[in-house]
C-alpha cells in the first residue's frame, strides 16, 4: 500500500508532468484562461491518462517487449516487437480518445457537455504518450502500479492547470505592460511556477 | 482548369511562407510545439538539429495528408494522422539507424519529441486536411521557419550565458571560469556561466521576452488580458 | 463521391488499410535493416570497451573499420561472466549479454543476474572492465568501467544513454564529464568496506569516493550515482573469492 502512495506523491510533487518534465504545455498555456475549464480540462487528462496507461501497460508487457509473446507459445518467445512502440501507444491513446468521446457523449451526456469540447485536444497532449514512455521506461511492477503512476500523474498536471488559472484569473487587475499581456505573461509565471517546483527534487521517497 | 490554376508562387501563396514568421508564428502566436522548444535549447546546434527534422517531418506529413484529405474519414482522422507523422518519423530513424549510426545517435533523442511536437498536429489538422499539396507544402515550410528562428533565437542564448560558447566553440575562455586551481589550492577566474540558463524555465522567459519584443513592434497582436 | 467517406464500413475499411500499408512498411524495413543495426551496436560496444580499457580514445576508435574493431578486441579482450556471489558461470558469452536488458529482467531480483566482466591485459598491465546499467531521466544509462590491477582503482570509464537531454543529461556521453572519474584516483572501496562511488552537488567532501553533479542535469546525475554503487558489488564479492 505504501508503494503506491509514494508512487501517487512522487507523481504529482516531484515529477510533475508540468514543472518538471514541461510536458502537455501547449494545451496548459491556450486553456487556462478560467479555472472551471482548466479544472475540466485537467479532469479530461486525469481520466485519459488513467484508461491509457493501464491499456498501454497490458499492450507493452503482452505484445510488445522482448519475449512478452511468450503467452502465444513457445515459438513466439523470441519475438520483439519494440520497434512498433512508439505507434502503438500514439495509436492506442488517439483511438481511446475517440473512444471515450463516443461512450461520454451517447451515456452522460452532462459529463460530455462538461469534458467534450476538451477531449480532441488531449490526443495530441504530450503528457498522455509521455504518460505511457514513462510507464514503459520505469518498468512497473503491476497494472495496479502503472494506474498509480497514471492517477498521480494526473492529478499533478491538474493542479498544475488550476493554479494557473486562478493566477491568470487574478492577474488581470494587474497593471502588466501591454505587449506581455495574455500569452508573455502566462509564459513569465509558468516559469516562476516550475521554479519554485524544483524545490520538491530533492524530496526521497 | 489549368487557366483558374494560380501559381505556386503567387501572392496569396507566398503569405502562407511569411505569415507564420512573424504575425501567426506558431509558438509565440499560435502557442504549437512549446514542450520541444523547452527541452532542447539548451545547445544552438540541439535547436537546429530538431528545426530541421521538423521541417523535414511537417513538409512530408503535409503533403501527404493533404493528398488524402479526400479519402480520410472525419471520425478517424485525428488517429490516421498520428499514424502518418509516426511512420515516417520511425522510418527515418530506422534508415539512420542502419547506415548513419553517429547521427541516428543524436537524433534519435528527438524521434519522440517531434511525434508530439503540436505544430505537426496542428498544421495537418488547420490546414493540410483542407488544402491542396501545393500550398500544404509552402505552409509546412513556413510555419517550420516561424519555429526555426525562435528556437535558434532562444539557444542561442541559453548557449552564450549557460555554457560560454556557440555552436560548441568556446567563446569564453575556460581560464576566465572561476575554478579550483588544482597545484595552487587557490580560486581563480572571475567568470561563472549562469545555471540559471540551462534549466528549463528559462526557456519560458526567453520566449516571452521574444513575444514582447514581437508585440510590441506589432501591435494589433496585443491580446486583451 | 460515389463512396460516403463517414459510413462505417469505409471508416474501417481505411483504418484497417492503413494499418496494414504502415505495418507492412515499418515491419519489413526492421526486418531488412536488423543485422546492419545491430552490427552498428556491436561496434559500438566492442569500441567502448577498448576505449574504457585504455587502449585508444573513442575518437580514435571511431576511425577504425568495423572488422578491425572486431579483430582488435578478439584479440585482446578476455570475456567472463559471474553469478551475484561471484561464481564464475561458464557456457554464456559475456558479449553477448545486453546489459541493460539483463537488469531490467531481473530488476526484482538481482541475485539471478548475470554479471559479465571484461579484462584487458599487455605486458606491464591488467584491466578489468564493468558494464553497467540504470536509469537516468528519459531512459536508459549505461556505461563500461575499467579497474586497475589492484581492482580498486578507477582507470577509465564511458557511459552512454539512450534518450538524456542534449546539453544537460547527455553530457555523461561527453568526454570532460567521463574525464572526472580518471583525473584524480577514484576508488570503489573504502578500506575493506565497499563504497561504490557516489555523484554529489556542490563539493566534493570525500574526492577518493565522490563525483561532482553535472549542473541541470540532477535525475541523470543520480542515476549514475546509483548505477555505480551497484555496479561492482558482485564483482567484489568474485575477486574476493579469488584471492583467498
Amino acid at each position: 500500500m505504501i508503494d503506491y502512495v509514494n508512487i501517487i506523491v512522487k507523481s504529482i510533487f516531484v515529477e510533475n508532468m508540468i514543472f518538471a518534465y514541461f510536458l502537455g504545455m501547449c494545451s496548459y498555456l491556450a486553456v487556462s484562461k478560467s479555472v472551471k475549464t482548466a479544472s475540466g480540462l485537467g479532469a479530461a487528462v486525469i481520466f485519459v491518462l488513467m484508461v491509457t496507461v493501464p491499456v498501454n501497460y497490458l499492450l507493452e508487457n503482452y505484445v510488445l517487449a522482448e519475449g512478452a509473446l511468450a503467452w502465444l507459445g513457445e515459438d513466439y518467445a523470441s519475438y520483439d516487437l519494440s520497434f512498433l512502440s512508439f505507434i502503438m501507444f500514439i495509436a492506442v491513446v488517439a483511438s481511446i480518445v475517440q473512444l471515450v468521446e463516443m461512450v461520454v457523449e451517447k451515456f452522460a451526456p452532462a459529463l460530455y457537455g462538461a469534458l467534450g469540447i476538451f477531449l480532441p485536444l488531449i490526443a495530441v497532449n504530450c503528457s498522455i504518450l509521455g504518460g505511457a514512455l514513462f510507464m514503459q521506461e520505469r518498468q512497473y511492477a503491476s497494472i495496479g502500479e502503472a494506474t498509480a503512476f497514471a492517477f498521480g500523474s494526473g492529478i499533478g498536471w491538474w493542479i498544475a492547470i488550476v493554479a494557473l488559472a486562478a493566477i491568470r484569473e487574478k492577474i488581470r487587475y494587474s497593471n502588466v505592460p501591454a505587449p506581455l499581456r495574455g500569452l508573455g505573461i502566462t509564459f513569465i509565471i509558468t516559469g516562476l511556477m516550475g521554479i519554485a517546483f524544483m524545490a520538491f527534487l530533492g524530496i526521497e521517497l | 482548369m489549368s487557366a483558374k490554376r494560380e501559381s505556386l508562387f503567387s501572392k496569396k501563396n507566398m503569405k502562407l511562407i511569411k505569415d507564420p514568421l512573424n504575425d501567426s508564428n506558431p509558438i509565440s502566436i499560435q502557442v504549437l510545439g512549446i514542450c520541444s522548444a523547452l527541452a532542447i535549447t539548451i545547445m544552438l546546434e540541439n535547436a537546429f538539429v530538431m528545426s530541421m527534422s521538423v521541417l523535414f517531418v511537417l513538409i512530408m506529413a503535409n503533403v501527404v495528408v493533404s493528398l488524402l484529405r479526400n479519402l480520410i474519414p472525419d471520425k478517424i482522422r485525428i488517429i490516421v494522422q498520428l499514424v502518418i507523422v509516426a511512420t515516417l518519423v520511425i522510418t527515418v530513424d530506422q534508415v539512420l539507424k542502419a547506415y548513419v549510426y553517429e547521427v541516428s545517435k543524436q537524433l534519435s533523442v528527438f524521434v519522440g519529441l517531434i511525434i508530439t511536437n503540436c505544430i505537426i498536429m496542428g498544421r495537418l489538422e488547420a490546414f493540410a486536411l483542407g488544402n491542396k499539396p501545393g500550398p500544404s507544402f509552402l505552409d509546412a515550410i513556413g510555419n517550420a521557419f516561424g519555429y526555426t528562428w525562435i528556437l535558434l533565437v532562444v539557444g542561442f542564448v541559453r548557449e552564450v550565458f549557460g555554457s560560454g560558447s556557440i555552436w560548441g566553440i568556446k567563446i569564453i575562455p575556460d581560464d576566465w571560469v572561476y575554478h579550483i586551481n588544482p597545484d595552487t589550492g587557490l580560486t581563480e577566474g572571475f567568470y561563472e556561466h549562469n545555471g540559471l540558463m540551462l534549466l528549463s524555465p528559462i526557456a519560458l522567459f526567453l520566449v516571452a521576452a521574444v513575444i514582447w519584443a514581437q508585440r510590441s513592434k506589432n501591435r494589433k497582436l496585443i491580446e486583451e488580458n | 463521391m460515389a463512396v460516403n467517406k463517414n459510413s462505417t464500413g469505409y471508416t474501417f475499411g481505411f483504418a484497417i488499410l492503413l494499418v496494414v500499408v504502415c505495418g507492412v512498411i515499418l515491419a519489413s524495413l526492421a526486418k531488412i535493416l536488423k543485422d546492419k543495426q545491430q552490427a552498428n551496436i556491436a561496434n559500438e560496444k566492442r569500441q567502448f570497451i577498448l576505449s574504457a580499457a585504455g587502449y585508444a580514445s573513442m575518437d580514435t576508435l571511431k576511425t577504425y573499420e568495423m572488422s578491425e574493431i572486431e579483430e582488435l578486441f578478439n584479440k585482446t579482450i578476455q570475456q567472463n561472466v559471474y553469478d551475484f556471489n561471484g561464481k564464475p558461470i561458464a557456457g554464456v558469452e559475456a558479449f553477448s549479454i545486453d546489459i541493460v536488458k539483463e537488469y531490467k529482467a531481473t530488476k526484482d531480483s538481482p541475485k539471478t543476474r548475470k554479471y559479465p566482466v571484461f579484462s584487458y591485459k599487455n605486458e606491464n598491465d591488467e584491466k578489468y572492465i564493468i558494464p553497467m546499467a540504470g536509469n537516468g531521466l528519459w531512459g536508459p544509462i549505461w556505461g563500461f568501467c575499467a579497474l586497475g590491477k589492484d581492482k580498486n582503482t578507477i582507470e577509465g570509464i564511458v557511459f552512454d544513454h539512450k534518450s538524456e537531454t542534449p546539453g544537460l543529461g547527455a553530457k555523461i556521453a561527453e568526454k570532460p564529464f567521463q574525464d572526472l572519474f580518471t583525473l584524480t584516483p577514484k576508488m570503489v572501496m573504502k578500506g575493506e568496506k565497499y563504497m561504490g562511488l557516489k555523484v554529489v552537488k556542490g563539493g566534493l567532501k570525500d574526492p577518493d569516493h565522490q563525483i561532482d553533479a553535472i549542473a541541470g542535469a540532477t535525475i541523470t546525475s543520480n542515476g549514475v550515482g546509483a548505477m555505480m554503487k551497484t555496479a561492482f558489488l558482485p564483482y567484489m564479492k568474485a575477486w574476493k573469492k579469488v584471492n583467498n
